[in-house]
């Protein structure tokens, strides 16, 4: 028997506020230890997986309308938050990724690494402050105070606390500058071979994920345009033009390149 | 005939025949049922202004009672001070609530939900405070006595009398509520309560309108409790606590917010409610063990039945009536 | 020297009564209005405890007030729970609602009669003597003590303790608490349990000194506007807010009116909400929120 992938998406919808449909069905899966990436232009529908995949509040007013979310096997999609993170899978969010009015270090202290005993939790601080010495830094200073950089640093660092499988990582290159972006993303090559880590990770910037990840995936208006190992949607050109914005100028469907070839040539 | 021609006319049929039944009901009814009639008819006016300041507006009170208690010491005040005739003291009362609920409004331009509720629980307290004042300022430490009005050189008094007047008044409001409703006023109401901002940047005047929410409804609650004060011949503070107030905001969430239907059944709930409690407890056996526990048990349920329809039926009487009507029209046909 | 004895002691009570409101509101942005009902049943639970059982009347105390806990959370575990995600609105008129039912219950359970727990004890509360020349009861002074206690109790817990950090990690954002694996039921949980808790010893030192009824939940309700003048989501600001309506209302009462003892908070709290909605120590952002 062929043990089940760590994660997969079967045709989930994503509904908000009871009528505005942000994802029609999305497939996806992520196998252990891989690096996966989700790109797509704004609104596509990224930031709404990554949220369905760690699970909604009832505030969100945001809803799994269809399909199945499994880990390992399990389905997960009816799980609140906190029990997902327990198992393994933590989401690095977009915005509000850190608690502003809590200093750096009590950040940390508040997250729950249930199965973790007092030796192990102390040992996995030690780890977040040797990879990002600037919290070890402004340890008592409060994350709402932080540059973009650092909270994004301190988001990671709360997220790899939580003792992750699965690393959903929200746009790591938003607003930072590209030397940030480029040392955070060495940083987090290392720390996931050590601890043997998969993430799926979403980018606008897509040179930057496709360097990163082993396989990837286009959404376009919360649907799968595109999917296959990152070197070949690297590759390919119409992807590239369509999506990953190499080409500048005029933006059209996707699909409309496809069903309409004689455009393109 | 065809379907869309049919509705508006079986449901102007019903209505005729509803209102023919209920204003013939005082022919065939007790002096106690005509009470409970003009009881509720009180509270469906109270409840109606309120809907339209809440369910409709958007704008929450926790202050009823106290513009009720304006109205009714407006009436007393000026039947004590100045045997003043009704024609004098009703529009009185209505524009003291009027102005009230000027006053009531403001903090509303600043404040949303929870804060405004807030600060019309302080507005409550001053009103019964002022009230309390005057009362025993003048000594009438037990409350004031309010004589029946005198129309065409009767007294207007006993039950069916009564019952008459204020289902005209109550008809009158609501006919009032529903063109309100459905006017431009209405549509910008809506707009406010479903979001603000959005609202004001579609060139809503949001703060007059607002206001103007309050001020209506003020004016409609503050004539109810006028009406009460004659209809009871006393007032009193003690008939305004805090309770009333919740009572009424009870009424539009079990009636069923945003529905003018919603908050008639509302008050036609809340108003029974005690009496089918004393009903249901007398048939128990030992019920006259009971007997002194009849406050407390009414407090008790009513309580739950308040929590009961906020936790898992927020639609209120009105939505069970909407979810149950479907599906008996779809069985009537083949 | 009496007045200002007179003004510590009420400040001490609202200040002890408004940091429920003032827990609550600040984990799960609820205002529960039913505190003042809820303290009063840990006042009843005392009661009960002293007539049932011949426990000295400290421990009586601890058991009230450690039953009054369980209460709490048994209310957000069976009520408040269902409403999470509800307009923040449904939830206070929800509170409304137990209050009403709490006040029918504690009437049919315990009678409408006024209690005296402190005799059934066989508490005394003899008068002390400061040395201003004030004097203050007994029971007064545990009071006074007490709010200090917990107040200090209360600053300690919610900036060192982990279960402390985790609920300001609440108040500021749930769903990502949640994602930091932060059981948001359980947070809230143990927020109405400290809440029904502090405000519980409010009540029974409060029945204690002068009897106990049902018009117990009026001066928690008279609290409400102190944690409101504040700000509801700062401690600091209820133990000041608590200061300045007590100041307000034992002067007022001295030299106007007595009957304003009933508005002096609402009129003060008027006056804050006109001028400073959010409260004199509350963050503005709150205004938005609810
Ligand atoms: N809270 C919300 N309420 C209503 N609709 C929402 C909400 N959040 C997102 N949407 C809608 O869902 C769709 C997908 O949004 P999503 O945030 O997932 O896009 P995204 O791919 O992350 O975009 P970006 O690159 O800008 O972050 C959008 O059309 C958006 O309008
Ligand atoms: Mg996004």
């Amino acid at each position: 028997m062929i043990a089940p992938p760590l994660l997969t998406l079967e045709a989930v919808g994503v509904t908000y506020q009871r009528s505005i449909v942000a994802l029609h069905g999305i497939d996806l899966t992520v196998q252990a230890g891989q690096i996966v990436a989700i790109l797509g232009v704004n609104g596509a529908g990224k930031t709404t997986t990554l949220r369905a995949i760690s699970g909604f509040v009832g505030l969100d007013q945001a809803r799994v309308t269809g399909g199945c979310i499994r880990h390992r096997g399990t389905a997960i999609e009816t799980l609140p938050p906190h029990l997902i993170t327990r198992r393994g899978i933590v989401l690095v969010p977009e915005r509000d990724k850190v608690f502003p009015n809590l200093t750096v270090a009590e950040n940390l202290a508040a997250v729950v690494t249930a199965a973790a005993g007092t030796a192990e939790r102390r040992r996995r601080e030690q780890l977040v402050y040797e990879h990002f010495p600037r919290l070890a830094a402004r340890r008592s200073s409060e994350a709402g105070l932080l540059s973009g950089g650092e909270r994004q640093m301190l988001a990671v660092g709360a997220a790899l606390l939580c003792g992750p499988e699965l690393l959903l990582i929200d746009e790591l290159s938003l607003g930072l500058a590209p030397i940030i972006v480029g040392e955070l993303g060495e940083r987090l090559k290392t720390i996931r071979s050590e601890l043997g880590l998969a993430i799926l990770l979403v980018e606008q910037s897509a040179a930057f994920a496709l360097q990163m990840a082993d396989h990837a995936y286009v959404l376009e208006n919360g649907r799968v345009a595109a999917a296959g190992p990152a070197a070949t949607l690297a590759a390919d050109t119409d992807i590239q033009r369509y999506y990953l914005g190499t080409a500048a100028g005029e933006r059209r469907s996707y699909r409309d390149g496809r069903t309409r070839p004689g455009a393109c040539q | 005939m065809s379907e869309a021609a049919r509705r508006p006319l079986l449901r102007t049929a019903l209505l005729a025949a509803a209102g023919l039944v209920l204003l013939l009901l005082p022919l065939a009814t007790t002096p106690l049922l005509l009470d409970l009639g003009c009881q509720v008819l009180l509270a469906c006016i109270g409840a109606l202004s309120l809907m339209l300041l809440t369910g409709f507006a958007g704008q929450v009170s926790l202050g009823h009672a106290g513009l009720l208690a304006a109205g009714a010491f407006t009436v007393g005040i000026l039947v004590k001070e100045a045997t003043a005739p009704f024609w004098v003291t009703l529009p009185a009362a209505a524009i003291a609530g009027a102005l009230l609920g000027l006053l009531f409004g403001l903090p509303s331009l600043r404040l949303r939900a929870l804060y405004l509720a807030v600060s019309s629980l302080a507005l409550h307290f001053i009103v019964i405070y002022l009230g309390g004042e005057y009362e025993t300022l003048r000594g009438l430490s037990t409350g004031i006595m309010v004589d029946p009005p005198r129309l065409f050189g009767h007294e207007l008094y006993g039950g069916r009398a009564w019952y008459i007047l204020l289902l005209v008044v109550a008809m009158a409001v609501l006919l009032a509520c529903r063109n309100l409703v459905r006017s431009r006023t209405g549509r910008a109401w809506a707009a406010i309560r479903a979001h603000e901002t959005v609202a004001a940047a579609l060139g809503i005047a949001v703060a007059r309108h607002k206001l103007l929410a309050f001020v209506i409804s003020s004016a409609f609650t503050a004539l109810a409790g006028g009406l009460f004060a004659y209809y009871r011949g006393f007032v009193s503070i003690e008939a305004f606590s805090l309770y009333l107030s919740i009572q009424y905001v009870a009424m539009i969430i079990i009636g069923g917010m945003g529905s003018l239907g919603g908050a008639i059944l509302g008050a036609l709930f809340v108003t029974l409610f005690p009496y089918g409690i004393e009903a249901a407890l007398s048939t128990l056996p030992h019920a006259d063990r009971y007997a002194g526990a009849m406050f407390a048990s009414n407090y008790a349920a009513f309580g739950l039945v308040m929590i009961f329809f906020l936790v898992f039926e927020p639609q209120g009487l009105i939505g069970l009536w909407r979810r149950w009507r479907p599906a008996s029209a779809k069985a009537g046909r083949p | 020297m009496q007045l200002a004895v007179n003004i510590v002691v009420l400040a001490a009570t609202y200040a002890l009564i408004a940091c429920g409101y003032v827990l609550i509101y600040r984990v799960s942005r609820v205002l529960n209005l039913a505190h003042g009902e809820l303290m009063m049943v840990g006042a009843y639970l005392l009661v009960t405890v002293a007539s049932a059982s011949a426990l000295p009347p400290l421990l009586a105390v601890g058991l009230a007030a450690a039953l009054s806990l369980g209460v709490g959370v048994l209310v957000h575990l069976f009520l408040m729970r269902r409403l999470t995600g509800q307009p923040a609105l449904a939830a206070v008129l929800t509170t409304i609602g137990l209050g009403i039912l709490l006040r029918g219950l504690v009437v049919l359970l315990w009678s409408a009669e006024q209690q005296h727990p402190a005799q059934s004890l066989g508490l005394a509360n003899p008068p002390i003597t400061l040395f201003g020349g004030g004097r203050i009861s007994t029971l007064s002074l545990a009071l006074v003590l007490t709010t200090g206690a917990v107040y200090g109790g209360l600053f300690a817990f919610l900036r060192f303790s982990r279960w402390g950090i985790r609920m300001r990690a609440a108040g500021q954002n749930p769903l990502l608490a949640a994602q930091r694996g932060i059981n948001l039921n359980g947070i809230y949980a143990v927020a109405w349990g400290l809440s029904t808790f502090t405000g519980s010893v409010a009540g029974i030192l409060i029945a204690l000194d002068s009897g106990l009824d049902t018009t117990m939940a009026t001066i928690g309700l008279k609290a409400f506007p102190v944690a409101l003048v504040g700000g509801l989501d700062s401690l600091l600001g209820s133990l000041l807010g608590a200061l300045i309506v007590a100041t307000a209302e034992v002067v007022l009462i001295q030299y106007v009116d007595p009957l304003l003892s009933d508005v002096v908070p609402f009129l003060i709290l008027m006056a804050v909400l006109l001028a400073r909605p959010w409260g004199l120590f509350g963050s503005r952002e709150e205004l938005d929120r609810v």
